[in-house]
């Protein structure tokens, strides 16, 4: 078990390594963003003072080596515009999104879950045929669309809750309501077609023959089996969950990582980029990590070895 | 005669796939008697299993039903039985071990766990009263170190230990009707014997009742009181064991005899019935066995036998129709080759 | 699935089918029929495929003419079925005129995205060693980090327009078949008849071509047809954005990114852009849900 976490370790310090070189690469390979502070007509000297100021001008090796010796020291540089560390200005947006993401997982999950689990309890069913077609027109609806639309009906018209913004739990509902749909759409469909594999598994009618009643077997029995697929999935799925955050982050306004590095991507303000990189792909990694460890708690024949 | 613990009637069983319908169970009738063991013979595919099932209610709901017969249980007619009376016979009265040990436990609970579902259930034992029970089960059974496996996941287990672990589940709530399907097909020859010592063991330490169904004419011999042949899904000859092996009536039980290795001389090829089981969508008129029947007649294609009984070894085959025998040539030949 | 499909193949008289093809052909539709919704999808797939061949032919405005005058029309109004946007251009001939830029996008990144994965996935699953570690490292990298993120970023700095957002959805996408395509060689290696050929002496490259490559066709094409969907949300998330397809290029996503200021005065300049895009992901999402289900009915199911 050590090893397997030393192993994994080592994997996620990997990951946000290459994530790091490829980022950092890919920006400097696309040019230099003096230009964007500096007037169209600025004189040449001017420019190249500006680039030796702020170390483009060196070779490109020199450059990466100085990013990672710093970047492993937490430090990556100030931010082209505030001159604020980019690195902390990333943290400091983090508690948002972990509360926009949380609220969305724990809202996909509570639904999902029961939903997938009934829905294949009562197979072919009326309901079950609706919620199959619910999650099928739910993974084609695009998320920001479905903010849009959301802000139209209870901000702009009923004017029920805020279009946008922080802070309370009122800015919190749209935000996450858009952001849970498509994970609700995907956990059911998976939650259903794992729960109907699990149910047409030897070990159920075992029990069925041993006298467990339905609910019982399917509450207990088939979920702990099927649990395993669908720790993996979350974790997949937890990507697109940050992925889908920064969408959902621009289109209400919401004060989170996401909305900063899209600010950022438009400003070309690249420190700030790099660490918001940085940080997106170490908490990946991280929840990569946690769902393995929480996959080999679930599944004995893993644990044991 | 004894008392029945079981009698089912006429039993059809129905698939529905879309609009088509099969009846892999037509027309079974047969019964156990009290404390007796009865072996359910037939190549695979020919029902055995699917009537197993039938009496446990395992049936899965929306694609099969029982179209007609009935499944008597202490005189209780299984078919009629709710959801809810079912369940408190499953594992209680009636239980039933699978072919399958390695897929049939459930790969992320424990031993303990799995097995103390049903004495809760049924019994309402206390936690440590039903663990308790367990330990004794499983010792029964012949497990080494219960005290240990209780707490072990099925993962750890080799075949064989499985198949004991299901055995003891089976047995646990002491029930009066064991059904064994298979118990030993999936196993190694020398765990095969091993089980079936146990399974005779056992049986012999109660009054339980117990239907083994299998596709080893060797087990039967071995384990049964009463025989059933079945062959695409109906009963083609019943009868007790000895007379059974004695006097063969059903050519397709006198071919599965043949093709036991110990009847045939080591120089000549192993003997085998020619063909397969037909589908129960391709069996029309007739005798379901005339298309790889040896002494085939006419009327076997045009007409289904009945059974005829002779001194409590019933057969379904024309054959045994002694009004009919004058005219039958090919008697004389079917009794030659036994 | 293929045994009903053999049966709706016998109960037709012989003498109907003339040749192989033709009783190919005629599976396939035999097959669709009896799904509605694979139905559907394939129906909204010809339907994109029509109005993104004809769509400037078929559009009732001219999709870039502004006329301020008419601005935000709401729909049924002068002639405009589904309304005009904030300079007064006609919403539904930019939404017939957007298609084509959703469905190039769509097929040409899964072609790039499926042929770049696809070669990386033989190499590594079909030659292992190194390579194939150094390879799914790289795979393992990438997919830890999300999709969409990395698109934008990419599509960031490189810089926006159809080609770029091409370029970045291909690098975002390709890793997805790189990884099925290497589980399905690996597979594929240890069948009975790859082992046969080996043990026949045929070489290593005739392996690969004859008896590997066909067999890939059919997971390769339905993971192109569900991916086709992601690409298309994934270009109208971009450009939503602001990157991506820049306007004045009508694209359903930047559509949207310029109606999102007029959300309290005009509705339908975000409803319609949305629903098409709605309609394009379903038809193909199910259309490729049904191609796996009948293709491949072991992954039935997710």
């Amino acid at each position: 078990m050590l090893d397997f976490i030393i192993k994994r370790l080592l994997q996620v310090i990997l990951v946000v390594f290459l994530a790091l070189t490829a980022v950092f690469f890919l920006i400097r390979l696309s040019g230099d963003p003096t230009a964007l502070f500096l007037p169209p007509d600025a004189p040449r000297e001017q420019i190249e003072e500006y680039r030796e100021l702020l170390g483009f001008n060196r070779p490109l090796q020199d450059q990466y080596a100085d990013f990672m010796v710093n970047a492993v020291q937490g430090d990556f540089g100030e931010s082209l515009r505030s001159q604020e560390d980019a690195l902390q200005l990333v943290i400091d947006r983090l508690p948002a999104t972990f509360q926009l993401a949380i609220a969305a997982l724990i809202l996909s999950l509570v639904i999902a879950i029961p939903l997938g689990v009934l829905s294949a309890y009562k197979r072919n069913s009326f309901f079950d045929r609706i919620g199959v077609g619910l999650t099928v027109l739910g993974q084609a609806v695009p998320n920001f669309w479905l903010g849009l639309i959301l802000i139209f009906f209870f901000a702009a018209q009923l004017k029920l809750l805020p279009t946008g913004g922080g802070g309370t739990l009122v800015h919190l509902i749209l935000p996450t309501i858009t952001l849970a749909t498509y994970s609700i759409a995907r956990f059911t469909r998976f939650t259903r077609s794992s729960m109907l594999d699990i149910l047409r598994k030897d070990y159920i009618r075992t029990a069925k023959a041993s006298g467990v009643p339905t609910f019982p077997l399917v509450a207990r029995f088939a979920l702990k089996n099927s649990l395993i697929p669908i720790i993996t999935l979350i974790a997949l799925d937890l990507g697109t969950l940050l992925g889908g955050a920064v969408i959902t982050e621009v289109v209400f306004a919401w004060p989170g990582i996401g909305r900063l590095l899209m600010q950022s991507l438009m400003n070309r303000d690249f420190p700030i980029v790099l660490a918001a990189v940085f940080i997106i792909a170490l908490i990946y990694a991280i929840i990569n990590f946690i769902a393995d460890i929480l996959y080999a708690y679930v599944n004995p024949q893993i644990r044991v070895k | 005669m004894s008392e029945k613990i079981l009698e089912i009637n006429d039993l059809r069983v129905q698939f529905k796939n879309g609009k088509e319908k099969v009846q892999p169970i037509r027309g079974v009738s047969f019964h156990i008697n009290k404390g007796e063991t009865l072996g359910i013979v037939g190549e695979s595919g020919c029902g055995k299993s699917v009537t197993s099932l039938a009496i446990m209610g395992l049936l899965p709901d929306k694609t099969s039903e029982i179209a007609s017969g009935n499944i008597l249980f202490n005189n209780q007619d299984l078919s009629k039985l709710t959801d809810k009376q079912f369940r408190k016979l499953r594992g209680n009265d009636i239980s039933m071990i699978f072919q399958e040990p390695m897929t049939s436990l459930n790969p992320v609970f424990t031993i303990g766990e799995q097995l103390k579902e049903p004495l809760r259930r049924h019994k309402n034992m206390s936690k440590s009263q039903a663990r308790k029970e367990i330990i004794s089960m499983l010792q029964q059974v012949g497990l080494p170190r219960a005290e240990q496996l209780i707490d072990e996941y099925p993962h750890q287990l080799s075949g064989g230990m499985r198949q004991r672990v299901m055995i003891s589940l089976a047995l646990l709530c002491k029930p009066q009707l064991m059904i064994a399907d298979e118990p030993t097909t999936a196993l190694d020859v020398t765990i095969q014997a091993q089980i079936l010592d146990l399974l005779k063991k056992l049986k012999a330490e109660s009054d339980m009742s117990l239907m083994l169904i299998t596709h080893d004419l060797g087990v039967v011999a071995e384990m049964c009181n009463r025989v059933v042949v079945m062959y695409a899904g109906e009963v083609v000859e019943e009868a007790e064991v000895n007379d059974l092996f004695d006097s063969p009536k059903h050519p397709y039980t006198k071919g599965l005899m043949q093709s036991l290795p110990s009847n045939n001389d080591r120089k000549s090829k192993l003997f085998s019935i020619k063909g397969q089981v037909p589908r129960p969508s391709e069996i029309t008129g007739g005798c379901a066995f005339a298309n790889r029947c040896p002494h085939v007649l006419e009327r076997c294609v045009k007409e289904t036998p009945p059974s005829f009984t002779h001194q409590n070894h019933l057969s379904k085959c024309w054959l045994q129709d002694t009004s009919y025998k004058e005219v039958n040539h090919d008697e004389t030949k079917g009794t030659a080759i036994r | 699935m293929s045994a009903n499909l053999e049966k709706a193949f016998h109960n037709e008289p012989a003498a109907k089918i003339k040749s192989k093809k033709e009783s190919s052909i005629y599976r396939f539709f035999a097959n669709l029929f009896r799904s509605w919704t694979g139905t559907l999808g394939f129906i909204i797939i010809l339907g994109l495929l029509f109005i993104s061949i004809f769509g400037p032919w078929i559009t009732p405005y001219d999709p870039l003419y502004a006329d301020f005058s008419k601005k935000l029309l709401p729909p049924m109004t002068d002639g405009h079925l589904l309304g005009t946007d904030q300079l007064g251009r006609d919403i539904l001939s930019r939404i017939i005129v957007g298609a084509r830029v959703s469905v190039i996008i769509g097929v040409l990144t899964v072609v790039i995205a499926g042929i770049f994965g696809t070669v990386v996935g033989i190499i590594s699953g079909y030659f292992r060693g190194w390579v194939d570690v150094v390879l799914m490292r790289i795979v393992d990298v990438q997919l830890s980090f999300p999709f969409i993120l990395l698109v934008l970023v990419i599509n960031a700095i490189i810089g926006a327009g159809l080609r770029n957002i091409i370029i970045s959805l291909a690098i975002g996408g390709w890793v997805i078949f790189a990884r099925m395509i290497r589980s399905e060689v690996l597979a594929l290696r240890e069948k009975e008849f790859i082992t046969a050929c080996v043990a026949t002496g045929v070489s290593r490259f005739e392996i690969l071509f004859r008896h590997i490559l066909p067999n890939l066709f059919t997971p390769l094409i339905i993971l192109a047809s569900l991916q086709i969907g992601t690409f298309i949300i994934a270009e109208a998330s971009v450009s939503f954005l602001g990157f991506g397809v820049q306007p004045p290029e009508p694209a359903w996503g930047n559509m949207l990114n310029e109606g999102k200021d007029y959300i309290f005065s005009s509705w339908w300049l975000i409803t319609f852009p949305g629903i098409a895009i709605i309609i394009a992901a379903l038809g193909v999402n199910l259309f490729g849900d049904w191609l796996r289900d009948t293709l491949d009915p072991e992954l039935k199911g997710e």
